[in-house]
């Protein structure tokens, strides 16, 4: 039974580095999920499980610091901001 | 009413010779009735004492022919009496007897003897003894009672023609009319030159003080100051000193305008560099995208794509910046997409302060106003909307076009203008301008009054601001300086 591929979130409000990073992680065998705001990741964290997160530091309604604060409490996953 | 306002607008230099040459006329009018009036006086009164002369002579010489009812007697006085008192010009003369006829008279023909004196004529004389005078007929009618004894013998009746004595007295009034009418005439006239050429130096300063209303501070030059008095001279040297303090006051205003806009490209920079670094981030990642799997035609048309959607994005982020702050681009025609370049400026500085942007232009096709002038303000609305108002607020910008007229409105959701702010910027209060705050509004509120805009303020309920700003477009605003220039040009050419 092959490997799950791992999955990576990109949180970033500019499209260009989101569109990017995606499609890079995607090409390099990653499963990739783009999320613009830090809202939009808060919610999709739970839902999905990403095995990291690659997060913005300065997002349009809240910073990256406060979307790890906010997933941390309830996830063990790593992230880099 | 209007013809009172009419008057009211007349220059000073001939309202007052008018209103001199009208007191003149007026004196001028007083004194000929008072000159009229004893020429009047004196006339009767010389005019009493020769008739009282004629009748105590006459009455003296027909007394006994009366008393004997002698005809002939009678008539030969009064023949007598018209030779020694031809001066007095008695067109007729009636010695009537105590029972109304006739004794003798002047003109025996007209009143025969024993005939009854004609009612008509009974009725012009005075009843008592004396004198009774008609101007308008020029005839003065004597009365005097014959008595001897204390009995009445009769009465003597004489018309006297006093024509030259009125000829007279209109000739004094022609006299006095002409010379007063020329001497008012003739002061008004020289009332008027020396008036005007007193007020001249104040239509300079006039003209002068009106070219200042409509924006331009020029000091009276020395060629305006000639042969003028030392209270012009004074009041023309402290005109001067205001147009110098005017002049420096403005240069210092274009050097602060300058300095703000410099400052608000400061308060961006931050922003905006990170609305260039992350495209450039995600460009290096889209690089080494090409690099590793550019084999893919797939992969290398997407990655192309982003790559330009990339730079187009920076592209336009430095062409906003450098349109803004570009020093006097000179160009006055606006298009959408100089408004909507603003977003680009601005966005990276809501996104820091976690604020929305609410962007709706209608505008369409290019607007004749000063962009440079227009986008310096809106930018500086948009900076103080986004500090005002609160995280997860939203930022309003709407930009319209009228028939004549640009407006665009910026809206926040902060506690609202303070009051002393809000007046100021609307022009209605100067409080707020020596509190040290408020510089960015003092640009906005300077540029747009120097392309003759408005602002308003419109706050809801204090919660949230409405700032309004409209620009007429140039051709408007041409006709408006083309008027004011014609305007200050006449007030100085009024000498």
């Amino acid at each position: 039974m092959p490997n799950e591929p791992g999955c990576v979130a990109v949180v970033d409000d500019d499209p260009i580095m989101g569109e990017s990073l995606q499609r890079a992680l995607e090409l390099e065998g990653w499963r990739a999920v783009w999320w613009h705001t830090g809202q939009n990741a808060v919610d999709g964290m739970f839902e999905i499980c990403p095995d990291v997160v690659l997060c913005d530091i300065r997002l349009p309604d809240m910073g990256g610091e406060e979307v790890f604060r906010t997933t941390n409490a309830r996830s063990r996953r790593p992230s880099f901001s | 009413m209007r013809v009172g306002a009419r008057v009211a607008n007349w220059p000073l230099a001939w309202k007052v010779p008018l209103l001199a040459a009208g007191l003149l006329i007026g004196v001028a009018y007083v004194i000929s009735q008072i000159v009229l009036n004893r020429l009047e006086s004196d006339q009767e009164n010389n005019l009493r004492h020769l008739t009282s002369a004629y009748l105590d002579g006459l009455s003296t010489a027909v007394l006994r022919s009366a008393v004997h009812a002698d005809v002939w007697e009678t008539f030969d006085a009064l023949d007598r009496a018209r030779d020694r008192y031809a001066g007095l010009k008695v067109r007729f003369a009636i010695v009537a007897l105590p029972d109304g006829k006739v004794l003798a008279a002047s003109d025996p023909l007209k009143f025969p003897v024993q005939s009854p004196v004609p009612a008509d004529i009974e009725e012009r004389f005075p009843t008592q003894d004396g004198l009774t005078i008609d101007a308008t007929s020029g005839r003065a009618w004597l009365t005097r009672s014959l008595r001897e004894e204390g009995y009445s013998v009769g009465r003597i009746l004489a018309e006297i023609d006093i024509s030259e004595l009125l000829r007279v007295r209109k000739q004094v009034l022609a006299t006095l009319v002409a010379v007063n009418a020329g001497l008012a005439l003739g002061f008004a006239i020289l009332g008027s030159f020396a008036l005007r050429r007193m007020l001249k130096p104040l239509s300079v300063l006039s003209g002068y003080v009106e070219r200042v209303r409509a924006g331009c501070a020029d000091p009276i030059p020395e060629s305006k100051r000639q042969r003028i008095s030392r209270e012009f001279d004074l009041l023309f040297d402290r005109f001067n000193a205001m147009a110098l303090a005017l002049n420096e006051r403005e240069e210092l205003a274009s050097r602060l305008a300058d300095q703000e806009k410099y400052a608000v490209l400061g308060k961006l920079t931050s922003g905006m560099a990170h609305e260039v670094n992350n495209p450039l981030g995600g460009l290096f990642n889209a690089l080494d995208t090409l690099r590793r799997h550019g084999d893919d035609a797939e992969v290398r048309e997407a990655t192309l794509s982003l790559l330009e959607r990339g730079l187009t994005h920076i592209r336009n982020v430095v062409r906003s910046t450098l349109v803004t702050y570009r020093r006097g681009s000179g160009d006055n025609s606006l298009r959408p997409v100089d408004i909507d370049d603003l977003r680009l400026l601005i966005e990276p500085e809501a996104s820091r302060k976690r604020v929305q942007i609410a962007w709706v232009n209608d505008l369409h096709g290019a607007l004749p106003v000063v962009i440079e002038s227009v986008r310096q303000v809106v930018l500086n609305l948009l900076i103080n909307a986004c500090a005002a108002t609160p995280a997860g607020g939203t930022v309003h910008l709407r930009a319209l076009a009228t028939e004549s007229a640009l407006t665009i409105e910026v809206g926040d959701q902060g506690p609202g203008l303070p009051d002393d702010l809000a007046k100021y910027l609307v022009g209605h209060s100067d409080e707020a301008l020596g509190t040290g705050r408020g510089l960015g509004l003092w640009i906005v509120r300077r540029l747009v009054a120097d392309e003759d805009g408005e602002i308003r303020v419109i706050q809801e309920n204090g919660l949230k601001t409405l700032i309004r700003v409209t620009w007429p477009f140039r051709e408007n605003l041409s006709r408006l300086e083309r008027a004011k220039d014609s305007l200050s040009m006449e007030a100085i050419h009024a000498e």
